[in-house]
């Protein structure tokens, strides 16, 4: 467990580079199509309301961490056999976002390197950084924003002469069908996995207001991915960029102006592999943290090493090339829904029971007191 | 065979860092211990999966889930 208690701008900052890393994993076009934004808009919404869900779920036990909340609610022994799928879903999590980026440095940059050799040096790195605290990977990720923010801000300006505004019509021409399945997709897939984030809070800061800490990352990601997903859009058109695996970096690489400025599509790849480092982090803080709670160590960060190594071996032994990796996203939904949807919901249901048992059972205790007491005075 | 022998060096020397500084991370024994017993199968699977995975055995198991997971996927 840290030290020191983490900040609210340090928790909203690795908020905000979780759902940026997500266009790493998660193509920037989805089944929406050129609707994608507009899906990403009402996905906002929705994932507001989920918040709302983890915020009430912390404020009913404000002495509590996300996942002691599970244990107190559901019972110890249910509780920690949720804890432990959170440890696994955590680690699925991890090993898709871990596979790709792996694939993205051999892909984009390293084609000769063997991938052990970029596991060797970002690997113990990355479990470092989960066994120094919450505390560092904020520190990190508030150090980090910054220079993500700006390096997407300048290429979405030096992206403008080469932008079509017409590929970005009809508008609402996917169809409903289309953009209901694209805004859940949003929902599920980049913002719904705050839930990863949402353990951080149990290290935080007392004072800080988690709804609107976790808002203001939520902002401030999902501003990035909708710059993002109109860039990709109007620079390459909804269909090419279904084609592409990393849409982000093949839009921007489109880019040249004069003989001074060309390849910058660099700078998308500095923006995956930072954010997409905060990502792995995140998914192994969350998963040592559930283990550690699974086997009733509470808040020990020493299990990383050993879910790190699972990651990446998970990775491996679930696909064989980065297109398996890919064609296995639209199945993610599947798997995250009970972790983002029922299971805090369940917890919350139940917290609010308890709560309301536990005043009656106060009311009642004081009536009888009350009554006791003027027997004995008559 | 190279890639093999360097992912299995990995997983060692992972291992045996983790291994190392646990006794400085405070914490009761009882609870060091749980940890140790959750790690060493943990690192023993990984041994094992560096093995199959460096003798080139493709089990593609994200292929396997999807399909198992297509029938859920039409619900709605």
């Amino acid at each position: 467990m840290g030290k020191r208690k983490t900040t609210d701008r340090k928790i909203s900052s690795i908020i905000a580079l979780q759902i940026i890393g997500s266009s790493l994993v998660i193509s920037s076009v989805g089944p929406a199509m050129q609707d994608s934004w507009i899906a990403i808009i009402i996905g906002v919404g929705l994932s507001i309301l989920l918040t709302w869900v983890y915020g009430a779920l912390l404020k009913l036990y404000p002495d509590r961490g996300f996942l002691q909340i599970f244990q107190e609610a559901f019972g110890n022994t249910a509780g920690k056999a949720v804890c432990g799928l959170y440890a696994a879903y955590a680690i699925f999590a991890g090993a898709q976002t871990f596979y790709i980026y792996d694939e993205f440095i051999k892909i984009v940059g390293l084609n000769e390197t063997p991938q052990v050799a970029i596991l060797m040096v970002s690997l113990p790195l990355i479990i470092w950084h989960v066994r120094s605290g919450p505390d560092n990977i904020g520190s990190c990720a508030k150090f980090l924003l910054p220079i993500v923010l700006i390096f997407v801000g300048l290429t979405f300006l030096l992206a403008i002469p080469f932008m079509d505004v017409d590929n970005l019509k009809p508008v609402l021409g996917s169809g409903p069908t289309a953009l209901v399945h694209g805004t859940f997709s949003a929902l599920v897939a980049p913002l719904g996995e705050i839930v990863l984030v949402v353990p951080f809070f149990g290290v935080a800061d007392r004072n800080i207001k988690p709804l609107r800490v976790m808002v203001k990352g939520i902002l401030i990601g999902s501003a990035v991915l909708l710059m993002a997903t109109l860039r990709n859009l109007m620079i390459l058109g909804a269909p090419t960029c279904r084609l592409f695996l990393f849409a982000s970096y093949d839009a921007v690489g489109v880019i040249s102006i004069g003989d001074f400025v060309s390849r910058i599509s660099v700078l998308i790849g500095i923006n995956l592999v930072l954010s997409g480092i905060v990502r792995i982090d995140v998914s192994l803080y969350a998963a040592s943290l559930s283990v550690s709670e699974a086997l009733g160590t509470r808040g020990s960060t020493r299990p990383a090493a050993c879910c790190g190594l699972l990651m990446v071996v998970l990775g491996y032994i679930l696909y064989n090339n980065v297109l398996s990796a890919v064609n296995f996203i639209p199945y993610i939904p599947t798997i995250s829904i009970p972790f983002q949807f029922i299971f805090p919901l369940i917890a919350l249901i139940t917290g609010k029971i308890k709560g309301a048992g536990r005043k009656k059972q106060a009311g009642n205790g004081t009536g009888e007191r009350q009554q006791r007491r003027e027997n004995a005075e008559n | 065979m190279p890639d093999l022998l360097l992912s299995i060096i990995l997983t060692v020397a992972i291992a045996a860092a983790d291994f190392i500084t646990a006794g400085k991370d405070g914490g009761d024994a009882k609870a060091k211990k749980r940890l140790t017993w959750f790690s060493v199968p943990v690192y023993a699977f990984v041994i094992f999966a560096d093995i199959v995975i460096g003798l080139g055995v493709q089990l593609d198991l994200g292929a396997k889930l999807a399909k198992l997971l297509g029938p859920w996927m039409n619900i709605g």
